[in-house]
């Protein structure tokens, strides 16, 4: 296993699985966001994303949270990834 | 006393309630399905004390309005029931700290035990109560397990006044408490969690939102129109028909009295549509007509509401939903408003902006007929064949979206993005979905039935003292030259005021064509809401939202309306 670079909720693929970095945007999004689980340190893993820029549906602790788009561009996670 | 129960959304709150007092409230499977508080009451020793349900809450710093219902509630109890849901144990302690900074005596119900163990998940209970300082009891609400031991603790509340601490401080405490008190073992994901997956796909997820809806839409029709057909319409004309006759002939025939009680009689057939008595119309339209509908939709609802499917729904529309000024969630409330209106707008609490709950109150008191309705377009429409109730819905449909498109631009402010909790996928236990259906069906005995009487027997008095003249005379040259409908269906949308079904229903004896009864199902549907809608529209957005509304809902029902009429001719 090799740590991969950091990437977005958004940009993660459907069933990858990474560890959250950081969360950017204001502090009410990101107070929202850490009631929910969704916060620095947490192992999440991408469940699914819809087509034009729709909800991104993420599972930390075997738990599934659905953020938009915006929010999900804003979630920076070090994915885990096979080495070469 | 008064004891409140506290917890995260979708934790089972509303099913420790009804165990504890045995008042019935609806509970489903999806986060914010209870929106106000609910009072009950229970022993508790010699002493009887108050519970309140109190809608859920991740934090106490509020996001929502539903949120800050949850705390302004805080300040008035005198015990605490927090409500933990096991199988996520960090997210909800959370709550748990911040409720344990305060002063109130508490205990903690740790529920849905069953899961956690089938999931692996292993709690230290007396590792936790030392942790907490506070009583803790596993319960299992569903089946009742616990619920004995939970009233027991109550006199052993404590309040342990936690040090007040910041957001990241009290995060770290729960990580510590976590840590210490929980083992998870590894797990492998089971076929829920696999269709789970798949019902938020977007590929394989729009497919199996198409066929619930559809499947929705053609299961609740056959299975009423199959409930008319075969147990109301016989029961009707076989046995009650000849009752009515009888109380016809005891009644001389005629005069007034036997024009209210039995109404129009013509060749000793009751026509239970038209005739228009209390003992005819006044009971079929509500028992034969409509209430198949309400059993068949609600018992759907119910279905689809405990499975968890809906929050993945909501995930689906988000983007059409979006280019309304909504997001997803609000499909939740709209799904509601096809039983009633008054529900669905009620729900729309669970929206984060007052921009949003206007925007969906007003979408659904236009544009979302409710079952009543509905089951009346069946009916009448549908006897003139399926494809003018396709219109109705189509007309009704593409309104609700031109109407949110445009509310959308006319309104200042931007929609909140989507973020919600999505529960796992549980199979509905038989007894609750039947609590749920009697709670509801039973509600519509109790407040539908005797409005629908009193529409009936109002409208014939006003008609025989000859006051629909005067509104008909003055509201007739809008109806007849913009909408196309006869003079007469004035006085129809009058009564729409108080039931549209027995509105629709006064629509059939008028001699409309097919397209003239879509105009008047459309323009029924859109304009006024009935008088409870109206007051729940009210109390949920305030007088100036209602104005705002009222004005919407004549300019959209005019110019659809019109359109409608212009397209038949």
């Amino acid at each position: 296993m090799q740590e991969g670079d950091l990437v977005t909720a958004a940009e993660m693929a459907d069933g990858q699985q990474g560890v959250v970095v950081r969360v950017d945007g204001e502090q009410m999004m990101q107070d929202r966001l850490e009631a929910l689980g969704i916060r620095p340190g947490r192992k999440i893993r991408k469940v699914s994303s819809a087509f034009m820029k729709g909800p991104t549906v993420i599972e930390v602790e075997g738990c599934s949270i659905a953020v938009g788009f915006g929010m999900a561009s804003r979630i920076f996670a070090k994915t885990e990834q096979t080495a070469p | 006393m008064k004891i409140l129960l506290v917890g995260n959304p979708n934790v089972g709150k509303s099913v420790v309630f009804s165990r504890l007092t045995g008042v019935h409230v609806l509970s489903s499977n999806y986060p914010g399905s209870t929106v106000s508080y609910t009072n009950g009451f229970m022993k508790l020793g010699a002493e009887q004390v108050e519970i309140t349900d109190v809608p859920g809450t991740y934090t106490l710093d509020p996001t929502c309005e539903a949120e800050k219902v949850a705390l302004e509630m805080l300040g008035q109890g005198d015990r605490i029931i927090n409500v933990v849901d096991a199988t996520n144990l960090e997210r909800n302690l959370y709550l748990t700290l911040q409720l344990l900074e305060r002063d109130t005596p508490m205990v903690v119900a740790l529920n849905v035990w069953d899961d956690a163990r089938h999931h692996g998940i292993l709690i230290d209970l007396e590792k936790l109560e030392a942790a907490l300082r506070v009583p803790v009891i596993p319960t299992v609400a569903v089946s009742g397990e616990g619920m004995k031991q939970l009233v027991e603790a109550l006199p052993r509340a404590a309040a342990p006044r936690h040090p007040a601490r910041t957001t990241s401080e009290r995060w770290m405490a729960v990580g510590d408490i976590v840590g210490r008190v929980q083992k998870v073992s590894h797990r492998h994901h089971t076929w829920k969690e696999r269709l789970a997956d798949a019902s938020l796909r977007p590929v394989s997820g729009g497919l199996i939102a198409v066929a619930v809806l559809a499947g929705i839409f053609i299961g609740v029709r056959y299975a009423s129109e199959g409930l008319i057909d075969r147990v109301m319409n016989p029961l009707f004309q076989g046995v009650w028909a000849p009752l009515v006759l009888r109380v016809s002939r005891m009644l001389g025939g005629g005069g007034l009295l036997h024009d209210l009680v039995v109404g129009n009689i013509t060749g000793g057939t009751i026509n239970f549509v038209e005739s228009f008595g209390l003992l005819t119309s006044g009971l079929y339209v509500p028992i034969a007509m409509v209430f198949p509908y309400i059993l068949s939709f609600y018992l759907a609802l119910g279905l689809l509401e405990d499975s968890g499917y809906l929050p993945r729904l909501a995930v689906m529309v988000d983007t059409l939903m979006h280019r309304i000024g909504l997001h997803g969630y609000a499909i939740i409330p709209t799904m509601l408003g096809f039983g009633c209106n008054v529900p669905g707008i009620m729900a729309t609490r669970v929206l984060e902006s007052r921009r949003e709950r206007f925007i969906a109150a007003t979408l659904i008191s236009i544009a979302i007929p409710c079952a009543s309705l509905q089951a009346m377009i069946f009916g009448l429409v549908g006897a003139r064949g399926g494809r003018y109730v396709l219109l109705v819905y189509a007309t009704l449909l593409l309104v609700w979206l031109v109407l949110g498109f445009v509310l959308r631009r006319l309104m200042r402010g931007f929609t909140p993005e989507l973020l919600i909790e999505i529960p796992p996928y549980r199979l509905p236990s038989l007894r609750a979905i039947a609590q749920k259906l009697w709670t509801r069906v039973r509600g519509f005995f109790v407040e539908a039935v005797p409005l629908v009487l009193g529409a009936v027997l109002v409208v014939n008095l006003l008609q025989s003292l000859g006051l629909f003249d005067a509104v008909a005379d003055f509201c007739a040259p809008v109806v007849t030259t913009v909408l196309g409908l006869p003079r007469e269906a004035v006085i129809a949308l009058a009564v729409g005021f108080l039931r549209k079904d027995v509105a629709l229903g006064m629509m059939a004896p008028l001699d409309m064509t097919a397209g003239q009864l879509v105009v008047g199902s459309v323009v029924l549907a859109m304009f006024f809401p009935c008088i409870a809608t109206f007051a729940v529209l009210l109390k949920e957005i305030g007088p100036r939202g209602l104005a705002r509304s009222t004005g919407v809902m004549l300019a959209a029902t005019l110019v659809t309306g019109g359109i409608l009429n212009l397209l038949f001719d």
